[in-house]
Order: C-alpha cells, then structure tokens, then sequence
C-alpha cells in the first residue's frame, strides 16, 4: 500500500489534469458564503447542548457570510465574473464555482434576509427546537441557497437544491401540529418531484452534451439550434422550476404550505425559496441553453407568467388568513419574474433582478411583520383580527409601507422594476405582459388594502376583545421589530435611489445575456 | 443495449406517474420512490454502457488512446447516481415517516381528504365593518 | 433477538467491524473503499451491537452524541479542504504529505484522508443517530 503510493500514484504527471496557475487568496471570496455557514452548521450541530450560544454563533456566521458576499460584489462588479475550480481539475472535469453579478447580488440579499430572520428568531424560537436543531438547519439552508447561487456546474446545483430541500423539510415540520403537517406533506411531495425532474433533465443533458459544467455547455450548446433533444431538455427544466418558483400550473403547494409553519420558518421559505428557482430558470435560459432563450418556449413563459400574476393577485383578493394572503402575493410576484425572463431582453432581465432583490426583502418583512401581529393578537384570521392601528400604531403604519411596496407604489422598490418592465413589454408588443403586471399590481394592492382596512384599520371587535386582553402583552417582544425595521429601512433605500441597484442589475443582465465573460472566467485557465 | 435499458427507464417513468396520480399518500410514496431509480437508470444509460473496460488507465498510456469513444467505461455516471441514490435515499426517507406521522395526525392517507391547511368551506370578509 | 449467543459474540464481532471499517476507510484513496462504505460497515456494527445489549452500553461507549459526531465530521471534511488555502491552490485540492519515521516507515497522509474521515464520521453518526432512534422505540 505505501509502496504503492509512494511509486505510482503521486509519480503520476498530473499537470495535463490540472490547473498550474496559482490561486489568490482573493478568490477564496468566492466559496466564502459557503463555507462559513456550513463551518456555523457544523459548530451548532456539535454544540447542540449550548442551547444559549446557537443564536450568537449564527448571527456571527451570517454577518460572516453578508461580509465576505459584499466584498465578492465589490470585486464582481469591478473585475468582472470570478471562477475557482474545486480540486484545482480543468473546468470541465473539476466543479468549478462562479461568482457573477447575478449570484452575488442574490448572495448578498439573501444573506440580509437569512441575518433578520436569525435575528427575529432569537424571541422565537424555544431551547427545544434549538435543541433539535433550527439554527443548524437555517445554516445548511444557507448552504444550500448560496451553493445554489455560485456554483458552476448543473449537477452541483441540483445537490444543492437538496442540501436546502432536506433543510426546508425540517424547518417546515419544527414544532408539529397537525395543520403543519398537512401542509408539509404537499411541500415536501411537490418539491420531491420537481428535484426529480431537474434530475431527469440533468441526465438527458449529460446524455447528449457529455458535459455538466455550464460554461462549457453554454459553449458546446449556444450555436445549436432549438429542436429535437433541446426541447426536451429546456422543456423539462421548465416544468422543474417552474414547480419550484411555484408558477402557474404548478403553484398550489405554496398557498397550501407557507402558512402552516413557524412564522420565522415562512418568511424565510418566502424570501429565499422561490427565488433559487427563478435564479434557476434564469441562469438555465440565459448561460446554459442560450437558444431556448428566444423560441416558442419562451412564450410559454410569458403566458405562464401572466396566468401566475394574475391567479396569484386573484387569489390573494379572496384569502382571510393573513399569510396565505401573502403567499398569494408571494405567487404574483413570482409571476412578475417569469414575464421579465421571458421578454429576454437587456431591459426586462434588469428589471427581473432588481425584483428579486426587492422581493426578498419585502416578503421575509411581510412575513416577519405578520409575526409580530400574532404575537399582539394570537390570530391572524382576518375575520378576527382587529384594531391594530389603535393599539400599535408603529406596526401599523410599517404595514401600511410595505403594503405600498408589495403593490409597486413609487417611490417604493417595487415601483422601478415594474415601469421598466411595462415600458419593455410594450415596446416588445407583449401588450398581455403589460396588462397582467398593471392588472395583478391592482389586485395586489386591493388585497393588501383589505387586510389593512380590515386587520389593522377597523376598530377591535367586540366579539375579540377577551382573547385579546390576554395575548395583548404576552407575546410582547419589542426588539423583534428590529429585524423588520431593518427590512423595510433597506427596502426604502433601495427604493429611494434605485440607481445603484439598477446599474449592479443592468451590467448583470449584460454578463447574462452575453456569455463571454462568464465563458472566459471558468474555462479561460484552462485554453 | 441502451434502446432496451431506455424503454424500462419508460416503463419506470409510467410507472411512478400512474402511482402518484392516485389520492393514497402510500403510493405516492412508492411512485417517488419508482421515480428515482427510473432517473438514476436513465443517468447510467445516458453515460453509454461500455462492458469489461473498467476506467482504469495504465501507466504511461497516450492519452490518444484512452480518450476514445467507448474506449473506457465511463466513471462519472456512477458518481453522479451514487450522490442522487445517498440524496433520495435521505429525502425518501424523510417523507415516509412524514407521511406516517401525518397519517397518525389526519387519521387519513387519502390526500383528497387532507384539508387541514386548506379548509374546504368558503370564508368571506365582511362586506364592511 | 435477545439472545444469549449474540449478546456474547456481540462485542467481538463489533469490535472487528469497526476494525474492519478504519481498514477501508484507509485504503479507500487507492483501492476500493473510503468513507462512505467504511462509515456504513461501523454504523452497522454499532446498530448490532444496540440489538444485542440494549440502546445503553452503544451510548455510553461511542460517549458523544452521534449526532455531535456527524458535526464534527462535517467540519472536519469542510477544513480538510481550507487547507489548500495556505498552498495557494484552489478549495479542496488534495495535498499530500510523507513524514518519514524511524526504521524508514513512510506514512502517506493527504488531505483526502481527512476528508474521507470526515465523511467517515457523518456517515456513522448520522446512521448511528437514526438506528439507535429506531431501536430505542422497540
């Protein structure tokens, strides 16, 4: 054995295998916001005792991971794309990870939304379900999405797609009642089957590319035409993340399941989740299978992002429960991606990523924010609910803001994306994008306005008023509004100057749209 | 070889959907379960089946010769089926024993009857206060 | 299966299989093997010896927590590759080292052999953690 090893295995020429070029620590940035949350992961797992120090270890690791995603950014949008292959194989063979401007900026605004979830949770969540492992599970979640984010290669992005599956099937369970585990079992089977499908996608690319790694496939598939196994191809993951952005047919398990867990676990789901499979889609039609990108398919999207948009705002309109009204909304703004990828131009990708980022930001803080009304008033049933607005004036009036974001009003976040989505659309003759966008904007925010009409405006009920007595101070946690404050602050601020965000999008939509770049930095060492 | 090994994958995909479009949560179980050995058939067959090669190069071989068509079997597919095999062993898993405890909780595996997160009965706000 | 021959062969065979399991955790870099399977031949040891002599004694002789086990593999395979960080070289790229001993023994050690134990102790962990769940219900 030794002699075996010390003879012929590392006797082996392996410079025509692998990478010569040094790496510079720099580009250690780019694994970062993997590493460090599942370092925090693993900590918290072997700490699992230390019930006290679980939070101040992932507020830690998620400050840890927010720095390290901000300074990839720095350098992302100065120097362009950057790519560190694992193993220091060639690209093709080796998984590579690629941070661009679209990943990072994910990266980033989700690390912001992981940060006030953990910082929300604090008040939350109980010594038991630490025990059992929230914050280790939120941490591999984080793994999870920001794997899902950088990596380089289709097959690596399907593991991770697991990694934060199996950690959304047990932040989805925690706690246990039997409306949570209803709800639980359409989530956990709907994305079961769509990760199942990205499989049987991912075989059949193998299969007729012999390739994994997207930089290389975007070389090997960009000049083909869009017929025969292609379609099938694009067509399958389609269908796969489109289940997992919840789209038009295949929404049902969102409004089915994000009301049932732990408030901090469905605002999380609600920020995060669905946006890895809109970033999926998008990096699948624009880097990975470029001729998709302007086909038939591509109509399909649109209608299906109309039809998403406006279920979405029909089905909020009818909802009395205050968090399946959000998912609804959530379902809309879903709708609202799907329209803006598959307009496909310069424009309406800029628009797409700009409301991503605010979407995250405004779901995790309407979710969050419906929180701290059931921790007031132990109900969220908006046949019940009440007097709000009397007694909390503060809470009131940050639903009140964000009810204007979620609706599109300038000069909130949501206003930007949406005026250079219509204008897109008209010029691209989509005239049904532009009604879907300004119809589903109007339902929106006549939900929206109900549930402040209703929950917060109306004076309490007479019928209410003895249950809420009791709960009233309770659940009277006021530092938990920090985590919200901190959401709709930033939300504003994207809002207010939207230049900034819209020129990191619009140089992202340009690395998209155009794969040089993206080609050059993961193969580029190696021709 | 591939044709034959391509039509059972078929056979396994018609399988798993005939299963999971029943309303029993235990045959959908099943289904999923059917669904993922179909993929990682189809994975293998995708990665071309080539006998007796195993993907060993010997010391000193042009590279030329080891790089050609069927020249070796190829190593990746099992690497791929084997990380999907540990992944939906895992989540199978899960989901049985969730599916079991909502069996206990529901006192039904009939998913048209799981209604709790979704009550059937309509509920309307007021028209005004 | 509480029976008296294999509450007495229990703790020999267990012992052996774990012997067994370090033997194909170590030769896994170049032979058949590593830490995947290896970790699966000592979780099996550990479950029987749970079926022979009770949930107890497999508790009080693996004394952590196999759940805190599998973290510490994890973090053990997660820095076997930050490693590479002080070489300059990509994460995760293997490195080797070959101390010499004396009586001229050479002992092979890599960063894939840390990690492969890493993954040896996810995989008895995690495995151990649910068998010993299991049996505990019994």
């Amino acid at each position: 054995m030794e002699t075996l090893l010390a003879e012929g295995v590392v006797a082996i020429d392996t410079t025509g295998a692998m990478l010569s070029k040094a790496t510079p620590s720099i580009d250690w940035l780019i694994v970062g916001p993997i590493l460090i949350p599942l370092f925090a992961a693993a900590v918290l797992i072997i700490l699992r005792r230390a019930v006290a120090w679980h939070p101040f270890i992932a507020i830690a690791a998620v400050g840890g991971t927010i720095a390290t995603s901000f300074l990839l950014l720095l350098r992302v949008s100065e120097f362009g794309p950057q790519a560190m292959t694992m193993g220091n194989w060639f690209p093709p063979f080796g998984i590579t990870f690629v941070a661009d401007l679209l990943g990072v900026i994910l990266t980033l605004t989700s690390g912001i939304a992981v940060f006030c979830v953990v910082l929300y949770a604090m008040g939350e969540i109980t010594g038991r379900e630490r025990r059992f492992g929230f914050y280790a599970l939120l941490m591999t979640l984080l793994v999870g999405v920001n794997g899902a984010f950088l990596t380089g290669d289709i097959f690596n992005l399907y593991v991770w797609f697991e990694v934060f599956l199996i950690s959304s099937f047990g932040l989805i369970v925690m706690g246990g009642g039997a409306k949570q585990l209803d709800g639980a079992v359409k989530y956990c089977f709907l994305n079961l089957i769509a990760t199942t499908l990205f499989l049987i996608a991912t075989g059949y690319l193998y299969g007729v590319y012999g390739t994994l790694n997207m930089a290389d496939l975007s070389k090997i598939v960009g000049a083909k035409p869009f017929e025969g196994a292609l379609v099938i191809i694009s067509m399958l993951y389609l269908v796969a993340f489109s289940m997992k952005a919840a789209a038009f047919p295949l929404y049902f398990w969102l409004p089915a399941s994000y009301h049932t867990p732990k408030i901090v676990v469905s605002a999380l789901f609600a920020g995060l989740l669905t946006k890895v499979g809109i970033y999926a889609l998008i990096r699948t039609f624009t880097i990975i299978l470029p001729p998709a990108g302007d086909s038939w398919l591509m109509l399909l999207m649109l209608y299906a992002g109309i039809a998403t948009m406006v279920c979405g705002g029909l089905g909020a309109v009818v909802q009395t429960d205050l968090r399946r009204l959000f998912s609804y909304i959530l379902v809309s703004s879903i709708g609202f991606m799907l329209i803006g990828l598959s307009l496909g131009t310069e424009q309406s990708l800029t628009a797409t990523m700009f409301y991503m980022v605010h979407s995250i930001l405004v779901m995790t803080a309407l979710f969050l924010l419906s929180g701290l009304v059931y921790n007031y008033r132990g109900t969220l049933d908006l046949r019940t609910l009440s007097g709000v607005n009397k007694d909390f004036p503060f809470l009131s009036l940050m639903f009140l803001v964000l009810v204007f974001m979620a609706s599109g009003f300038p000069p909130f976040s949501g206003f930007w994306p949406k005026l250079v989505l219509i204008s897109e659309s008209l010029d691209k003759q989509a005239y049904a994008g532009t009604c879907a966008v300004i119809f589903s904007s109007f339902l929106s925010m006549i939900a929206l306005g109900r549930a402040y009409a209703f929950g917060f405006w109306r004076p309490l009920l007479k019928t209410s008023e003895d249950e809420v007595r009791q709960t009233q101070f309770s659940g009277m946690k006021s530092l938990q509004y920090i985590p919200v404050l901190v959401l709709i602050t930033l939300a504003i601020v994207v809002g207010v100057m939207p230049s900034y965000l819209f020129d990191l999008s619009a140089s992202g939509a340009k690395n998209l749209l155009n794969s040089t770049a993206y080609i050059e930095a993961v193969l580029g060492g190696a021709l | 070889m591939e044709t034959y090994l391509s039509l059972i994958v078929g056979l396994y995909f018609a399988a798993s959907v005939y299963l999971l479009l029943s309303e029993s949560l235990i045959r959908m179980l099943i289904g999923v379960a059917l669904m993922g050995n179909g993929v990682n058939l189809l994975i293998f067959t995708a990665g071309r089946i080539t006998r007796d090669v195993p993907p060993i190069i010997a010391k000193g071989a042009a590279s030329a010769q080891v790089m050609g068509d069927g020249a070796i079997a190829n190593p990746l597919p099992q690497a791929l089926i084997l990380t999907a095999i540990v992944i939906s062993f895992a989540l199978l898993a899960f989901v049985l024993v969730l599916a079991y405890r909502a069996y206990e909780t529901t006192g039904t595996d009939d998913t048209a009857e799981m209604r709790l997160s979704e009550p059937i009965e309509p509920a309307h706000l007021p028209k005004g206060y | 299966m509480n029976t008296l021959i294999l509450r007495t062969i229990a703790p020999t065979l267990t012992s052996l299989m774990v012997i067994y399991s370090i033997i194909v955790l170590l030769s896994g870099h170049n032979q058949p093997g590593g830490g995947f399977i290896g970790g699966l031949i000592a979780a099996s040891a550990f479950a029987l010896y749970g079926i022979a002599c009770g949930v107890g004694p497999v508790r009080r002789a693996l004394y952590f927590h196999p759940i805190a086990i599998s973290g510490f593999g994890m973090l053990l395979a997660g820095l076997s590759g930050v490693v590479s960080f002080y070489k300059d070289v990509p994460y995760l790229t293997g490195l080797w080292w070959f101390p010499k001993f004396s009586g001229g023994i050479e002992v092979p050690l890599s960063t894939p052999l840390f990690f492969d134990i890493g993954v040896w102790l996810v995989v008895v962990g995690s495995l151990v953690s649910i068998a010993l769940a299991l049996e505990e219900k019994d």
